[in-house]
């Protein structure tokens, strides 16, 4: 049986995986109560992981 | 031989709509058992999967089976958790909260683009309505068109000579038979002319036409509502309640939110001076359409539905309504709140 996770060759039942990044992105964005970072997938497409910031600053989250 | 990969729209006169062709998505990944969920954390030494860290909190990424992309609209996936089981109901209020965010962060950032027109953040949950992962999830379109709904709510606010949304709480409100849950910022109810048994509104109760005009608290209170309504779903019928969730915003008119999400979309929040998106129209509500009818039955479109456009209804509202408020409450009271 091949392997479901050969991007080349996924099985029927599992395609939808993507063996890595083409770029780590390092830097953090704030958006209101969460943060962000960019990443790109070897096939090219976006990843965007997000963490809940401390709702302790108010401001901030007001001018988002 | 047409590329497999590409995307195309016909418009279908009799109906007077678009129909999107993506076959591609044929070979999506099919209910795959959890040890290969594409949506799970790749751990350490294990195989890959979508998202290539060994934990995360909230991942958004292009989908890989697209029914838009750039540069005509996009398409994403909204991973709600690294953890494999679980729903909306059973993540924690703080990671509902932080979800809000991450819609408002895509909503602004996917609206500013030249080729976006509207954008619709939705959630398939249950088999029952084509789910074909069951990680917890949502996903994003972004339309390169107005699709027909949001068209309808806009004539909806000609008809009724104002913010059709605005009106309709205000009926609710005012009757009370069919609320289901209040809070400061938010108002769920089953509409007065509801199509689905247990179809349920969640309504901002200001006039914000999308996630950009909302308060910080007005968001908390919107996590807070969408999240009892599903646990409440979850109590109706002791089982997990299959729905389709969909964020109703004001359209985004082709990049005119403008600005991009870098500054919280905080252009587009002053650019109307009544709060209005730069699309025009809309007002902030989430619609969820459940398909069963009882704990083991299923509406289905059928005859009339599909062949007239009109549905026919086994329930009342007044009746559903009633139903889901108490188990909203129990749950409620189970929850120590």
């Amino acid at each position: 049986m091949a392997s479901p996770f050969n991007p080349e060759e996924p099985p029927p039942h599992s395609p939808g995986r993507s063996p890595g990044l083409r770029e780590h992105d390092e830097s953090t964005e704030i958006f209101g109560r969460i943060e962000l970072t960019r990443h790109v997938k070897d096939d090219g497409r976006a990843l965007i992981l997000y963490t809940p910031r401390k709702a302790d600053d108010e401001t901030e989250a007001r001018r988002a | 031989m047409s590329d497999r990969s590409e995307i195309s729209e016909r418009f279908q006169e009799l109906r007077g709509e678009q129909v999107v062709y993506a076959i591609d998505r044929q070979e999506r990944t099919f209910l795959p058992p959890a040890e290969h969920c594409p949506l799970c954390p790749t751990v350490p030494g294990g195989e890959p999967t979508e998202i290539p860290f060994a934990a995360f909190e909230i991942a958004v990424f292009e989908n890989r089976f697209p029914a838009f992309r750039a540069p005509h609209g996009a398409a994403e996936v909204v991973v709600y958790t690294d953890a494999h089981t679980g729903s909306l109901g059973t993540l924690s209020a703080e990671r509902v909260r932080a979800l809000m965010w991450v819609w408002r962060h895509r909503y602004a950032e996917l609206g500013a683009r030249e080729d976006v027109e509207y954008v619709l953040i939705f959630e398939n949950r249950g088999v029952e309505v084509g789910v074909t992962l069951h990680h917890p999830h949502g996903q994003i379109y972004a339309y390169p068109f107005l699709p027909p709904v949001p068209a309808l709510e806009q004539a909806a606010d000609a008809r009724l000579a104002g913010c059709a949304p605005c009106e309709l709480l205000a009926r609710e409100l005012q009757d009370g038979r069919r609320v289901v849950y209040e809070n400061d910022g938010v108002v769920v109810y089953v509409p007065y002319a509801a199509r689905w048994a247990y179809e349920a509104h969640v309504v901002l109760r200001a006039h914000r036409p999308s996630l950009l005009e909302c308060e910080p608290d007005e968001l908390d209170a919107l996590a807070d509502a969408l999240q009892t309504l599903v646990r409440g779903y979850d109590a109706l019928f002791e089982r997990p309640f299959p729905y389709v969730m969909a964020v109703h915003q004001a359209p985004t008119g082709a990049g005119s939110l403008g600005g991009g999400a870098g500054d919280g979309g905080r252009a587009a929040q002053d650019s109307g001076g009544d709060g209005a998106s730069a699309g025009g129209g809309g007002h902030l509500h989430v619609e969820l359409y459940p398909p069963l009818r009882t704990r083991d039955k299923l509406k289905y479109l059928a005859g009339s539905e599909q062949g007239a456009g009109t549905f026919i209804s086994d329930t009342l509202p007044e009746e559903s309504a009633a139903a889901l408020r108490r188990a909203v409450a129990d749950r409620v009271v189970a929850d120590g709140g």
